[in-house]
């Protein structure tokens, strides 16, 4: 058994002004060099489990540990957990916000203490392993959506984080600019971290991640390796697996059309 | 604005000092004025022109543009000055006229104006202007600094934002008619308000994810080289145009 890394324990969250509860008890573990697909329909609350890991969001019942200890929400144990931790975004138009992207992937060790030269190195090295060492000078509003998804990727590599929690970032990505994010987390998991990436895509949980993690309003309900959960009819299903065998061809209403 | 960025960020003159450009132009400028000739003028704007081209990078069809929307502006100003109107004896009627000296006058003056513009072009062209803001660090408040950085940023994150939800009205003839496009406009205003509000918290969010805690934002200084070339070229401008100060 690797060692465990990061672990939600029966985590409950209720967004402020909402009816019902985003998390209700959701559990999971995250070991070192793990590749997990966390799947399950929109609203399940893949996106607020992964705030929690980044301790964006405090649980209002449960608990997220590190290594077995509990973090303890301070300032100074947040900091730590953040430069353990890197939490990518969906949107990286929303990550990404300085004038240059040498100034952008910075923020990050800079803001872990780093020194400037040391900063920069990491910037260098996490530019290297995104493969986009050309663009440090650009400015974010040049990029296309993949470079800009690259450089968000990036920009929380330069963190040095041992875990990855990757929201829904390989959808809307052309399949050489997926395959290239999908290395990008492979080099990270092969040297010792982890990476848990939040995605609807069946082939990229069954061909990349080790384990699949199914999240049902607000649950973890079951995790299992890609061949258990596309071998079993009833979990394939739970992960919308042969929903394209349903598609209905016959219209329930007949539309008037304009000719 | 997004090609004037583009160019100031691919310029070959980017690696000088943004406060030696700054410095450069203003003297280009202040000479300009001060030795008021119109051989000055136009060696200035033709230098900062051929600058901005030849070693800045930019195209010539965008510097011309760029000329010719400030010169539109320029012309329209100075049809004053070659203009005289007055009133004609004591009948209360009014003339107007163009002296060849009125018209001297408003060539030299449109020349000079045009000149300044082109050195403020070449600054554009060759400078992103968070640079230059950066390169103030120390003498600037560094909240300002900040604001002014994560505002150019949202400046072209709202602009993509407006272009992507004015071509989904129009798609849908949200501007087909007068009344529908108060309609669209008056709703593109309020849903780009919720937008970029909603916007700024995921961004604010993301910051924190990378360890950001309040206070200044934490940047990098950036470096710059001393080019013994940009420096002989900028002396042999203002040389040129202290030369030509007694023609």
């Amino acid at each position: 058994m690797t060692t465990l890394l990061l672990e939600f324990d029966a985590l409950h969250y209720r967004y402020p002004g909402a009816d019902t509860p985003a998390l209700r008890g959701a559990s999971l573990e995250v070991r070192a060099r793990e590749k997990i697909a966390l799947m399950g329909r929109n609203g399940s609350g893949k996106s607020t489990l992964l705030l929690h890991g980044n301790g964006l969001l405090r649980p209002q019942q449960g608990v997220v540990r590190w290594q077995g200890a509990a973090i303890a929400y301070t300032r100074q144990a947040l900091r730590i957990l953040r430069n353990r931790v890197g939490l990518i975004f969906q949107n990286p138009d929303e990550q990404l916000f300085a004038a240059t992207l040498l100034q952008d992937l910075a923020f990050g060790p800079l803001n872990s203490g780093a020194s400037e030269q040391e900063a920069r190195k990491r910037v260098e090295w996490a530019a290297a392993r995104c493969r986009i060492e050309h663009l440090l000078a650009q400015p974010p509003h040049t990029l296309s959506g993949g470079q800009k998804l690259c450089a968000a990727l990036a920009g929380v590599l330069a963190m040095r984080p041992t875990v990855l929690l990757a929201d829904e970032v390989t959808s809307g990505l052309d399949p050489w600019m997926r395959r290239n994010v999908l290395s990008i987390l492979d080099e990270h998991v092969a040297d010792g971290g982890a990476v848990v990436l939040s995605t609807h895509e069946l082939d990229v949980a069954r061909h990349w991640a080790d384990k699949i993690a199914l999240m049902e309003e607000g649950r973890v309900v079951h995790v299992a390796s890609p061949r258990e959960f596309f071998a079993s009819p009833a979990w394939r299903a739970r992960i919308g697996a042969d929903l394209w065998l349903l598609s209905n061809a016959t219209p329930t209403h007949h539309a008037p059309r304009n000719t | 604005m997004h090609r004037l960025d583009a160019y100031a960020h691919a310029s070959r003159l980017r690696h000088v000092h943004p406060l030696n450009k700054f410095a450069f132009a203003l003297t280009v400028i202040a000479l300009c004025l001060v030795l008021d000739r119109p051989a000055v003028s136009a060696a200035a704007l033709l230098w900062m022109a051929g600058l901005s081209l030849l070693w800045g990078g930019a195209t010539p069809g965008f510097v011309l543009r760029l000329l010719a929307a400030e010169g539109l502006f320029l012309a329209l100003s100075v049809v004053a000055v070659a203009v005289q109107i007055g009133p004609v004896g004591q009948g209360g009627g009014w003339s107007a006229t163009v002296t060849p000296a009125s018209l001297a006058q408003a060539g030299a003056l449109l020349l000079r104006a045009f000149a300044c513009a082109s050195a403020m072009n070449f600054l554009a062209l060759t400078t992103p202007i968070l640079e230059l803001a950066a390169a103030q660090r120390f003498r600037a408040p560094a909240a300002l600094l900040d604001v002014t950085l994560v505002m150019y940023r949202y400046v072209f994150l709202l602009l993509e934002t407006l272009m992507r939800m004015q071509r989904a009205q129009e798609s849908r003839n949200g501007y087909a008619s007068w009344s529908a496009t108060m309609r669209s406009a008056a709703s593109l205003g309020s849903q780009l308000f919720a937008a970029s509000w909603r916007s700024g918290q995921r961004m604010e969010m993301a910051l924190q994810a990378r360890g950001y805690e309040g206070g200044a934002l934490p940047m990098l200084a950036p470096t710059y080289t001393l080019s013994w070339a940009w420096l002989a070229v900028a002396c042999l401008v203002l040389a040129t145009l202290l030369g030509l100060a007694h023609l």
